[in-house]
């Protein structure tokens, strides 16, 4: 039996008081891909966030449980170190802070990633080369001046680099030409082929699909998750969209 | 002794904003130095001298360079224990490019101040990439007044950082007194405990499409505080002129005193000023981001001083750079010793 590793269960949030997210449950199980689809202002990204524990956000009602333990009231920070990843619709910049110096940071606060420095460098260096990103921008300044693809690139370089137990992909696809979302599938790719993870993309585009293997499809509309399927359900979607669910909802 | 209204801001604002000028204790160990005739005169004039003036009559010894096709223009000015005051006068010759490194160093037991006085010359399409580091213990203090004239064409680009001194006061005056001279300055700052770093840097553009860019930036925690008087005068007679100013602040603590006096003074038409400024504690946005990587805001803090150690370790010439890792690893530690090298490493491999 395959064993959950996220279950959300009767969870409510809101944002400065106004609700977003009604009773939402969900699953996602070990070494699987969700995906979470919805029209724009469904509630996706906030559900991402909220698993993250975005403090922007309040849990009004419900638990998220991960890997066994209640996280609900858990901190970001610590909720990344147990092994969630959130790759952001728009990463932020950091003025003043070398990608490297970041990234080197972010490793060496998870004793199953400490190397030796020379490691180190040749890790990020032969990502870099797998995301056909140029080893140089790692020394510019983390988001600054980055194009809305190298953002992305730098998001899945984390990904890859961190090999998280759960990798949330919020609208990762948003904004990207064809050759930079080839990329980004390709880090989806490499994602499930280099660790056990499970991966929730959240989008309402399905050509990032098309080269990742879906195991589960989940629909939410109104801050409701509506509708449960497998793959088959995004061909639907394509064909159909959402309009029939957000009818449904009112 | 003691001196005031040094470091001063050519247009004063409010005097009780205290951020006009500064008083100075000079320390003992500076005040040795300090010629009779030189504390006479001050007492019979009643006159107060300027930052340069002091440090003048401190220097010990005095370096002159002359960066021209002959030589291969790369002079060093350390500032230690065995030489803490100095007088540098350097000129580059028409045409021909130099860099200059000043290092102002010491080691934790070290409490002996330094300074130093740089007189810059750079002649008609000349130019002078001045290095600068100051990494110095909690005890110390370092003074250095740094003035430049600029012909034509001529570039000035000064890259500072600031990685330790009990305290540090800075003053920089750059005329570009010809068409065309340009001046781009980086300024980086870590600045912690109860560290105090006071700056002033006032730049005269007085000729036709003259530029000058000064970027600022630095993180303050503890009870550290900085002050910077930041000025670009924009004179009568410099038609096309363009000056820029930025400044980025992280406060990473609540006794931190943060004090900037960003001034464009414009008395031309057809010239450009601009000036931005980021100061603050890490907005949310951004604080949520790192911490979706596991970096609480205490290690936020702790990341943007390392990522300035950091530069200094990738972006300063080896004598320099090897001093900041050196700092590095009496100051902060064997850990960031080792992610500084491992920066400077990764750069030099890609």
């Amino acid at each position: 039996m395959t064993k959950n590793l996220l279950s959300i269960k009767d969870l409510s949030a809101s944002v400065a008081d106004k609700p977003i997210l009604h009773n939402v449950n969900l699953n996602l199980e070990e070494n699987t891909t969700h995906v979470l689809m919805g029209p724009n202002g469904a509630g996706k990204s906030t559900l991402g966030h909220v698993i993250m524990g975005d403090p922007s956000y309040s849990v009004d009602n419900g638990s998220i449980t991960f890997n066994g333990t209640d996280i609900t009231d858990l901190t970001t920070d610590k909720r990344s170190l147990s092994g969630i990843f959130l790759s952001f619709q728009a990463p932020v910049e950091i003025p003043g802070v070398p990608l490297y110096s970041f990234l080197r940071t972010v490793c060496g606060l998870r004793p199953n990633l400490k190397s030796s420095a020379k490691q180190f460098r040749k890790r990020v260096t032969g990502l870099a080369n797998q995301l056909d990103m140029n080893p140089a921008h790692l020394t510019r300044e983390l988001g600054v001046g980055f194009s809305g693809g190298e953002k992305k690139k730098v998001e899945m370089l984390q990904l890859l680099l961190l090999q998280p137990k759960l990798a949330i992909l919020d609208e990762t696809d948003s904004g990207l030409d064809v050759d930079a979302l080839a990329v980004v599938s390709q880090g989806i790719q490499a994602y499930r082929e280099s660790c056990d993870g499970t991966l929730l993309i959240i989008t309402h585009n399905t050509r990032i699909l098309e080269r990742v293997n879906v195991d589960k499809t989940h629909v939410m509309v109104n801050g409701s998750i509506v509708a449960n399927g497998d793959a088959k359900l995004i061909d639907d979607i394509d064909a159909n969209g959402f309009e029939a669910w957000e009818k449904a909802a009112g | 002794m003691e001196f005031k209204h040094l470091n001063a801001a050519p247009a004063q604002t409010w005097n009780w904003l205290a951020i006009n000028d500064t008083d100075l204790r000079l320390p003992d160990s500076l005040v040795a130095f300090l010629p009779s005739s030189f504390c006479k005169a001050i007492e019979e004039k009643k006159e107060t001298p300027r930052l340069r003036d002091i440090i003048e009559a401190l220097a010990q010894k005095k370096n002159t360079f002359i960066g021209d096709e002959d030589s291969q223009n790369a002079f060093t000015v350390l500032l230690d224990s065995d030489n803490p005051a100095q007088q540098t006068s350097i000129t580059v010759k028409k045409g021909c490019h130099a860099r200059l490194s000043i290092a102002a160093l010491g080691r934790e037991i070290d409490t002996q101040a330094t300074a130093h006085a740089l007189t810059i010359l750079l002649e008609e399409g000349s130019s002078l990439t001045v290095e600068h580091l100051v990494a110095q213990s909690d005890q110390q203090m370092h003074l250095e007044a740094i003035s430049a004239a600029l012909s034509k064409n001529a570039r000035l680009l000064p890259v500072q950082f600031f990685l330790g001194s009990g305290q540090i006061l800075s003053g920089m005056d750059v005329q570009m007194n010809e068409e065309g001279a340009k001046f781009v300055g980086s300024v980086q700052y870590a600045v912690d405990s109860d560290q105090v770093l006071d700056l002033t840097y006032t730049l005269l553009q007085k000729a036709p499409r003259t530029t000058s860019s000064l970027q600022v930036s630095g993180v303050l925690s503890d009870n550290a505080s900085k002050t910077l008087r930041a000025t670009i005068d924009l004179q009568k007679g410099c038609k096309g002129a363009q000056g820029t100013e930025n400044e980025t602040v992280v406060l990473a603590g609540d006794s931190v005193i943060n004090k900037t006096l960003p001034t464009i003074l414009c008395a031309e038409d057809d010239v450009e000023g601009n000036h931005g400024a980021t100061i603050g504690s890490l907005s949310e946005e951004m604080l949520f981001y790192l911490a979706s990587r596991g970096i609480t805001e205490d290690d936020a803090a702790t990341l943007m001083k390392e990522a300035i150690l950091d530069n200094a370790a990738t972006s300063l010439d080896a004598p320099l750079s090897d001093a900041a890792l050196s700092w590095a690893q009496w100051a902060q530690g064997p850990e960031a010793y080792e992610t500084a090298s491992s920066a400077r490493a990764f750069v030099e491999e890609v």
